[in-house]
C-alpha cells in the first residue's frame, strides 16, 4: 500500500515536471517563432517602402526581453505588435501608391521649372522693368 | 527693344535645367544605393582603443558591440562570440570553425546603429599562459532564405590568457 502510494506520488511528480518543462520549451520556441515571423513581415513591409520605424522600436524591445528570457512580459507586446503589423499590411499598397504618387508629382514639378522659366521669366522681367519705371517721363530734346 | 539680354537669358535657362535635373535625380533615386552592415568592437567605455590585453580564465570581460545597418530594411543581427587562435580565424566568406560561446542578438533599424555593453565570458580552462583570439562574427537573418547567414564581417581581439592570481 505504502509502496503503491510512493510510486503514484513519484509518477505524479514526474508527469508534472515533464509537463512544466515541455510547456516552458514549447512556449520559448513558439515565442521565438512568432518573433521571427513578425520580423520577416516587418522587413517585407520596409522593403516595399512602408515606414516601419515605430514597429522596429517595439520589436527591439521584444528582442531585448527575449535575450533576457523574460517571456511573460513580452507576450502582450508581441500580440499588440502583431495587430499593428496586420493593420499596416492591409494599408501597405495604398501607402506605397501615395508615396510613389507624391514622389512622381514632386519630380514633375521640379522638371517643369525650366519650362516655366523659359515661358514666364521674360514676361515677368518686362513687367517688373516697366513697373519700376512707371513714374518716368519722356523728355524731348530739340536739336537744331 | 530687347530688355532681357539673350545671353543672360540662356545662362539662366541652363542653370535652371541643371538644377532641375539634379533635383529630379535626388527625388527619384533610392535612399540607399549601396547597402551594407558594419560591426565594431569597442572598449568598456564604448570607445575605440584601450582594449584589454590580458584576461584570466573564467572572468567576464566588459566590451561594447556596435552594429550599423545601411540596408533599406531593418535587420535582425547576431554577433556570435567564439574563442580561437590564429588558425581558427574566420574569412570574409566562411565563419570560424571554433565553437560559438555566446550569441548577442540585435534589431537594427534602417540607417541606424545599436551600441550595447556586453559581458564576454572567458571560458578558457588552461592552466598555462597562452595567447587567444576573441572572435566576433556578424550574422544576419535572411528574410528570403528564412535562415541566419554569415555576412563575412568579423572582428577579433588578441589577448593573453594568464593564470588567475592567487589572492
Amino acid at each position: 500500500m505504502t509502496r503503491a502510494r510512493l510510486f503514484t506520488a513519484v509518477l505524479a511528480i514526474a508527469i508534472v515536471t515533464v509537463f512544466m518543462y515541455a510547456t516552458v520549451i514549447v512556449g520559448d520556441d513558439a515565442t521565438n517563432e512568432k518573433f521571427i515571423d513578425l520580423y520577416i513581415r516587418i522587413a517585407k513591409l520596409a522593403k516595399e517602402g512602408v515606414n516601419v520605424s515605430h514597429l522596429v522600436e517595439k520589436l527591439a524591445v521584444v528582442n531585448d526581453a527575449l535575450q533576457k528570457n523574460e517571456l511573460t512580459s513580452i507576450n502582450n507586446t508581441l500580440s499588440s505588435l502583431e495587430v499593428e503589423v496586420l493593420l499596416l499590411e492591409e494599408r501597405a499598397s495604398s501607402i506605397v501608391f501615395m508615396q510613389n504618387l507624391f514622389k512622381i508629382l514632386t519630380a514633375v514639378f521640379i522638371a517643369s521649372i525650366p519650362v516655366f522659366t523659359y515661358l514666364f521669366l521674360p514676361r515677368a522681367y518686362l513687367y517688373l522693368w516697366y513697373r519700376a519705371r512707371r513714374r518716368w517721363y519722356i523728355r524731348y530734346e530739340h536739336s537744331r | 527693344m530687347n530688355i532681357l539680354d539673350e545671353e543672360v537669358f540662356a545662362v539662366i535657362i541652363a542653370l535652371t535645367i541643371i538644377g532641375s535635373v539634379i533635383g529630379v535625380v535626388q527625388v527619384l533615386r533610392p535612399e540607399i544605393t549601396e547597402p551594407f552592415v558594419a560591426l565594431s568592437i569597442l572598449n568598456q567605455d564604448c570607445k575605440l582603443g584601450d582594449y584589454p590585453r590580458i584576461v584570466y580564465p573564467g572572468m567576464n570581460l566588459t566590451l561594447c558591440i556596435y552594429v550599423y545597418n545601411h540596408k533599406p530594411y531593418p535587420i535582425l543581427a547576431q554577433v556570435r562570440y567564439k574563442i580561437g587562435d590564429a588558425k581558427s580565424l574566420p574569412s570574409n566568406t566562411s565563419p570560424s570553425f571554433a565553437q560559438t560561446i555566446r550569441i548577442y542578438q540585435f534589431v537594427v533599424n534602417i540607417e541606424n546603429n545599436v551600441t550595447r555593453k556586453v559581458s564576454i565570458p572567458i571560458t578558457i580552462t588552461s592552466s598555462q599562459n597562452k595567447n587567444a583570439t576573441l572572435i566576433f562574427e556578424l550574422w544576419i537573418f535572411d528574410v528570403d532564405k528564412r535562415d541566419w547567414v554569415y555576412t563575412g564581417i568579423w572582428n577579433s581581439l588578441h589577448v593573453q590568457v594568464v593564470r588567475a592570481p592567487i589572492p
